[in-house]
């Protein structure tokens, strides 16, 4: 019998089950998943949330991409630290599991709207403070732009899991 | 209407001696019932107070009633075996 040919959803959806059980019995990283190294991991993200648009800012853009990479090497850890909790869709996690996400996104978007809030009312002073009959002009290069939006892509990615990782206590 | 129970709330659980006298591992009953080891270990430290539908499928699988497995208030220092064989 010629084996059942799947399709691209389905290949995904048992590419996303395999990983979801190897992570969830994973031991191999059990030495990430004490409340001393997810502080750790949560500190280095944090770090180069702030590193990756001051590299697009300061640095050629390929040492800005290698910022980017590191920043990507941690966000991993960040995510096995905390079994990907945060990452998964509800039929991969168990009822406290699926608790524990719902409450991280809804503390993520509050932390995520609270620093948008205030980077908005940063740029707002400075308008008022710096322009001229209302009017600024402002020159903004592509590493400029790769920065702003690295920012905030950086926090959008990473908040849940850091939220997750700051709460869970040192048990694995 | 005030503050609503959570979860989190205590609730008494008696999983760990129930679970050890049929000879389940935290593994075993975890993929018994369908959750992950991590929280059996949370339910048996009463840091997580589970759904009525995972409390009697726990109850099912260690073979007590559900309200020997959990109370919210603490459970008297009494042997298990003697409330197993009151209760059938």
């Amino acid at each position: 019998m010629t084996p059942k040919k799947l399709s691209s959803r389905e290949r995904n959806e048992r590419a996303v089950a395999d990983m979801a059980d190897t992570v969830m019995r994973d031991t191999t990283w059990d030495w990430m998943r004490t409340r001393r190294a997810r502080l750790t991991i949560v500190g280095v993200m944090v770090a180069l949330l702030v590193a990756v648009p001051v590299a697009w800012l300061t640095l050629p853009a390929l040492a800005a991409l290698g910022v980017i990479a590191i920043a990507a090497v941690v966000w991993w850890a960040l995510r096995m630290s905390v079994r990907v909790v945060a990452d998964l869709p509800e039929d991969y996690l168990d009822e406290r599991q699926a608790r524990v996400r719902d409450r991280a996104y809804v503390d993520a978007y509050r932390w995520f709207a609270g620093i948008t809030l205030l980077a908005a009312t940063v740029a707002l002073v400075w308008f008022v403070a710096t322009s001229e009959n209302d009017v600024i002009t402002v020159d903004i290069t592509w590493a400029g732009a790769m920065a702003v939006f690295w920012a905030f892509e950086g926090l959008a990615l990473t908040l849940p899991s850091i939220v997750v990782a700051l709460r869970e206590p040192d048990r694995t | 209407m005030g503050r609503k129970p959570k979860s989190e709330d205590p609730v008494y659980s008696r999983i760990e001696e129930h679970r050890t006298r049929a000879g389940l591992s935290r593994q075993q009953l975890a993929d018994a019932v369908g959750v992950h080891y991590q929280t059996v270990g949370y339910l048996e430290r009463g840091e997580y107070a589970p759904s009525l539908a995972l409390a009697l499928r726990i109850a099912q699988l260690v073979g007590v009633p559900v309200e020997q497995l959990f109370s919210l208030t603490p459970f008297a220092e009494s042997p298990i075996d003697s409330e197993v064989e009151e209760s059938a």
